[in-house]
């Protein structure tokens, strides 16, 4: 157990370092301007002492202010850090536990009605909502609500960050995926605990159906269920990013992406970003979290058996 | 009969004939030419986006472009920038898990690299590397992005693929060939080959739905293959893609989502449907070779 979370520990920081020298590579970018400042092209030319220095001032600054410093108005970087990341978190830790308890919940239906006639909504549609895109989704809900509006039924804000609506409609997008990757990982588990011995041994002592599914089929598979669960945290984060963006929810994600936006927009001569130190402070929290699931997911995996899945 | 195989090859063939004749179908308009104002019956001047009408069938673009015509002209390209980024994929990825699965160095690289590329959910890394200068400027952008694209994911495909050689090497029958005297040459021509193809023909359509879902995530934040800049009032640049592939369509959907539903509805309709072809097509794969293999033991 100390090896998987010290192993896993060293891996974070290595890729966490990887992204911070990725993040401060040296923007010398000469852009060259047409007539009217218009954008005619932009050369540029990585050096690496220029990145070495960048790195350098890097942990000179972290070391001499002690923390992340201040920005340009004064106000701690740290403070907006951690408060735009609560802001993230607050839509998506509800996500990842609806994800685990509705998702088992849901494959457990799935398992249940597997053989009758309500299966129709029971499998194929977890693998249904598994294989479209999320944002197709996301948008059905979003012409569903503005059609309900059309008509004075409901009363719902669609974007933005600071009203109770915009919370849990932006739970409810980012908990569809979660839910249905825990089901179908539910619904395998159980599918094949279904033909071993002990099922069957417990069957024939004559132990209820309710108590073999929860008791044994269910603790059995539950960490195999939970060692899956990185997998659907890393996909959950990329789904953050879409919907933070998508619906100006403005978390950490939202702020990441228009700092880094760079990709879409930018002005002359104004690539240098000073929000390089709110981004790594992002990363950093990100990956913390991404971190804590992979530790949980490693000790679970060791969990099933030592020697792997092979049965 | 395999139904989950039917209903994906008619859907992934549709694509196919859209892919391949597309132009020449009924009521596409080749030129894509652009409306700029229209007249209805009463005489009101009408601007795109238009509604979905008798004239046009799906409604137009914010441009004026009859959108049935360019979500099928557009299919060519969005399924171009595909294969290219579904081959580089696999073959980048079967590259690597052989490579693993003979050299012990290979394979502690492979298990590196996916255990970094665990702690980076794919977007991020995605948008970071896109941000770096050299790749935002260079003059083969649209290289860069393809390949950026395809790599985020190699590590995770070349995993599925060692892990099904590694299954292969576990067979009873393995045992059988090593001691008959099999050279690694013969034993990989005749038992590891085969089955790596097997795994090839259900993962490539599945992968093709994976990288699809993937573009239209980045259509919706905005970040296109073939992108040029544009400069705005304001001294800066905007990228503005400059193709008619699929994503390009959800550019503005927050705007369309209030006043041009048609836009993205048709967009994520073409998008979604060669997604669950592709789905279903490689799950009917699947069971078909299910079904041939407990036939031949």
């Amino acid at each position: 157990m100390i090896k998987t979370i010290s192993l896993r520990t060293a891996v974070w920081l290595f890729s966490f370092g990887i992204l911070v020298l990725l993040l401060l590579i040296p923007m010398d970018t000469v852009f060259e301007e047409g007539r009217g400042g218009m954008f005619m092209g932009a050369a540029y030319d990585y050096q690496v002492q220029n990145h070495v220095s960048n790195i350098q001032s890097f942990f000179t600054y972290i070391y001499e202010t002690g923390g992340l410093g201040t920005d340009e108005a004064g106000r701690p970087i740290m403070d907006q850090v951690t408060s735009v990341f609560l802001r993230s978190m607050l839509i998506f830790m509800p996500a990842i536990l609806i994800g685990f308890f509705v998702g088992i919940a849901k494959g457990i239906f799935d398992f249940n009605t597997r053989k009758t006639k309500a299966k129709f909504i029971g499998q194929p549609v977890t693998i249904g909502f598994l294989s479209v895109p999320d944002i197709a989704i996301i948008v059905f809900i979003q012409l569903t609500v503005l059609f309900l509006q059309g008509y004075g039924l409901v009363e719902i804000d669609l974007f933005g960050h600071d009203k109770i609506d915009n919370i849990l409609m932006n739970i409810l997008y980012l908990s569809i995926y979660p839910v249905m990757f825990i089901a179908n990982i539910t619904f395998k588990t159980l599918e094949n605990e279904q033909g071993l011995d002990y099922i069957r041994t417990a069957r024939s002592k004559g132990t209820g159906e309710l108590k073999i599914l929860y008791r044994h089929m269910l603790k059995n598979g539950l960490p195999k269920i939970l060692a899956y669960s990185n997998t659907m945290v890393l996909y959950t984060l990329s789904n953050l990013f879409i919907v933070e963006v998508f619906t100006d929810y403005k978390g950490a994600a939202y702020y990441m992406y228009t700092t880094l936006g760079s990709s879409t927009t930018f002005y002359v001569g104004a690539l240098v970003s000073p929000n390089i130190i709110a981004q790594i402070g992002y990363i950093f929290l990100f990956t913390v979290v991404i971190l804590v699931f992979n530790i949980v997911s490693g000790i679970a995996r060791s969990a099933i058996s030592p020697l792997g899945e092979e049965r | 009969m395999n139904r989950t195989l039917w209903i994906g090859s008619v859907m992934s063939g549709t694509v196919l004939i859209l892919i391949l004749f597309g132009p020449y179908l009924p009521m596409v308009d080749g030129t894509m030419d652009r409306t700029l104002v229209l007249r209805d019956s009463e005489g009101a001047l009408l601007v795109p986006p238009i509604s979905p009408s008798d004239e046009y069938f799906l409604g137009t673009d914010r441009k004026g472009v009859d959108l049935w015509s360019r979500v099928i002209i557009g299919a060519r390209e969005t399924f171009y920038i595909l294969a290219v980024i579904v081959a580089v994929r696999v073959v980048a990825a079967l590259l690597i898990s052989v490579g693993a699965f003979y050299f012990k160095g290979l394979r502690f690289l492979m298990n590196l690299w996916n255990s970094i590329f665990s702690f980076m959910p794919t977007i991020f890394i995605i948008c970071i590397l896109l941000a770096i200068p050299g790749v935002m400027f260079s003059d083969y952008r649209s290289f860069w992005v393809l390949v950026i694209i395809s790599a985020v994911e190699v590590g995770r495909l070349a995993m599925v693929f060692y892990e099904n050689l590694h299954r292969q090497r576990k067979q009873t029958f393995m045992e059988a060939a090593i001691t008959n005297g099999g050279s690694r040459w013969t034993l990989f021509k005749n038992y590891y080959w085969p089955s790596l193809l097997r795994e090839l023909f259900i993962t490539t359509p599945m992968e093709a739905g994976r990288a699809m879902i993937l573009l239209v995530q980045l259509g919706v934040i905005g970040i296109y293959v073939n992108q040029q800049f544009f400069s705005q009032l304001d001294r800066s640049y905007r990228a503005v893609e400059t193709s008619d592939a699929w994503p390009v369509l959800l550019s503005s959907l927050r705007q369309d989502i209030y006043s041009a539903q048609w836009i993205p509805i048709s967009a994520l309709f073409a998008m979604t449907f060669s997604i669950i072809g592709f789905y279903l097509l490689a799950e009917g794969l699947k069971k078909r070779q299910a079904l041939k293999m407990r036939r031949q033991f």
